[in-house]
């Protein structure tokens, strides 16, 4: 499910040509004096921008969602003194950076917002107006999933690091594959009960990456629609 | 920490001053909605900067963290912590003025108004402000929850025979630990609801962003 999102994404014909042309606009804020063709110009730019930073968005989140899957805390290869604190370490990172990730998002969100109400307000034609205001709509729509992803994550790695600060402090032995505890029955049970709560947290997670593809979908046919029009 | 409180003291007198005056004509009072939305849109962006900066602070401390857990750490993160709850109320304190603030403008704009607009006046507008703050305060009632947990650990690690050795905590009193592990239970319970009430504020942001938009298109119809 997590692949066919990010492939998906990657694929959802928005990326390198987009990108190219995000480049190539430099201009954000609408000057006096617009004439309908320079007005289309800088709101083109302004949904370029807002495609390449979703796509940068989705790079950052893929590279993470995949040193997640590697770092496996709860698999017997993880349960050593090291992986502990090696696996503490990544999941405190990762647990500030989708904290302060999701603040960013709502900063972007508002500046995007921002601007498109502006050239909504400079654009002379209703049909352009209607889908600038549609291509927001899908915009703050898939923006608030993403935020809800990005809280499931959280929750998840929550529970990975409550898991990961009991063991840590529990004695145990490994051989091979299987481990075993040095102490009471109830360090097992523990163990199952943390094993049981991150399976249902990464259900979680997969949840919300559904969501998130259907709101990509509608995103993207607003963003192509948009451009359409803007570009004629 | 207090130059982000003066910049929103600022804000806060500039909205009063900017409600308290003009002439009461039709144009006159959409003008003064129109400055009252967007006063308080600059003051709320910049109280989500200034946040914003504080949080960035407050995640540098990693006060759990066994680099910080030496016993000479400790008392400066608790410092810091005891000034970041503190600033936590002041900004709850200042909030709760600001909404009364905001209110009393949109009664005094809407007594000028025509018996038949009076209620839906400015009530968009209204609905966006209490859906922002009132998910901002659950954000930040959780997150003085979530370090006052924090100062529990500390407070009982500085206290407690536990020693750091090979980059982990070590006890030898069991009781000890159980209080411990007690402490972090509730550190990360207070944690999950802290993302919980971090992502409900952040979606409502957004969410109230639209609304005000489209209340500053209504009034300006």
């Amino acid at each position: 499910m997590k692949k066919y999102f990010f492939k998906h994404l990657f694929l959802s014909g928005l990326g390198a040509s987009l990108l190219f042309c995000s480049v190539c606009t430099s201009h954000v804020i609408a000057q006096p004096k617009e004439t309908p063709d320079s007005v289309r110009s800088k709101a083109l730019g302004c949904l370029y921008r807002a495609i390449k930073s979703l796509n940068d968005r989705n790079i950052r989140f893929k590279a993470m969602q995949e040193e997640l899957e590697d770092m496996r805390p709860l698999e017997p290869q993880s349960m050593d003194s090291v992986h502990f604190a090696n696996n503490l370490i990544k999941v405190s990172k990762y647990l500030l950076f989708l904290e302060s990730h999701r603040r960013q998002i709502t900063h972007n969100t508002r500046v995007f917002s921002d601007s498109i109400e502006r050239f909504k307000s400079l654009m002379g034609s209703e049909e352009e107006r209607k889908s600038l205001t549609k291509f927001l709509d899908a915009y703050k729509e898939e923006s608030s999933a993403f935020i809800g992803y990005s809280q499931r994550l959280s929750l998840l790695l929550t529970d990975i690091r409550t898991a990961l600060f009991y063991l840590e402090t529990v004695p145990m032995e490994r051989k091979g594959n299987d481990i075993t505890f040095n102490t009471d029955r109830s360090a097992n049970e523990k163990y199952l009960d943390f094993e049981s709560m991150i399976t249902a947290g990464q259900m979680h997670v997969d949840n919300a990456i559904a969501k998130m593809i259907k709101l990509t979908e509608k995103e993207n046919k607003a963003i192509q629609e948009s451009i359409t029009l803007l570009n004629k | 920490m207090m130059r982000s409180l003066f910049v929103y003291i600022i804000v806060f007198f500039a909205i009063t001053i900017s409600s308290a005056r003009g002439q009461d004509s039709p144009d006159a009072l959409v003008n003064r909605a129109s400055q009252l939305i967007d006063s308080t849109e600059t003051m709320l962006n910049i109280r989500a900067q200034r946040f914003n900066e504080e949080m960035v602070k407050m995640n540098a401390l990693k006060p759990l963290e066994i680099v910080s857990l030496a016993k000479e750490t400790i008392p400066k993160s608790r410092e810091k912590i005891k000034d970041f709850l503190s600033y936590l109320e002041v900004y709850r304190s200042l909030s709760a003025k600001m909404k009364k603030e905001i209110d009393d403008s949109v009664s005094n704009l809407r007594s000028k108004m025509s018996a038949h607009h009076r209620a839906s006046f400015l009530k968009e507008f209204l609905d966006a402000y209490d859906l922002e703050q009132s998910a901002l305060d659950k954000y930040t009632v959780g997150l003085t929850k979530f370090y006052t947990n924090i100062n529990a650990v500390l407070e009982f690690i500085e206290t407690s025979n536990v020693t750091l050795k090979d980059n982990k905590l070590q006890f030898t009193n069991k009781e000890e630990y159980e209080k411990y592990s007690e402490l972090i239970e509730a550190v990360e319970k207070s944690n999950k609801k802290l993302i919980n009430a971090s992502a409900t504020s952040q979606k409502a942001t957004i969410d109230a962003s639209a609304m005000m938009q489209k209340a500053y298109g209504a009034i300006r119809k």
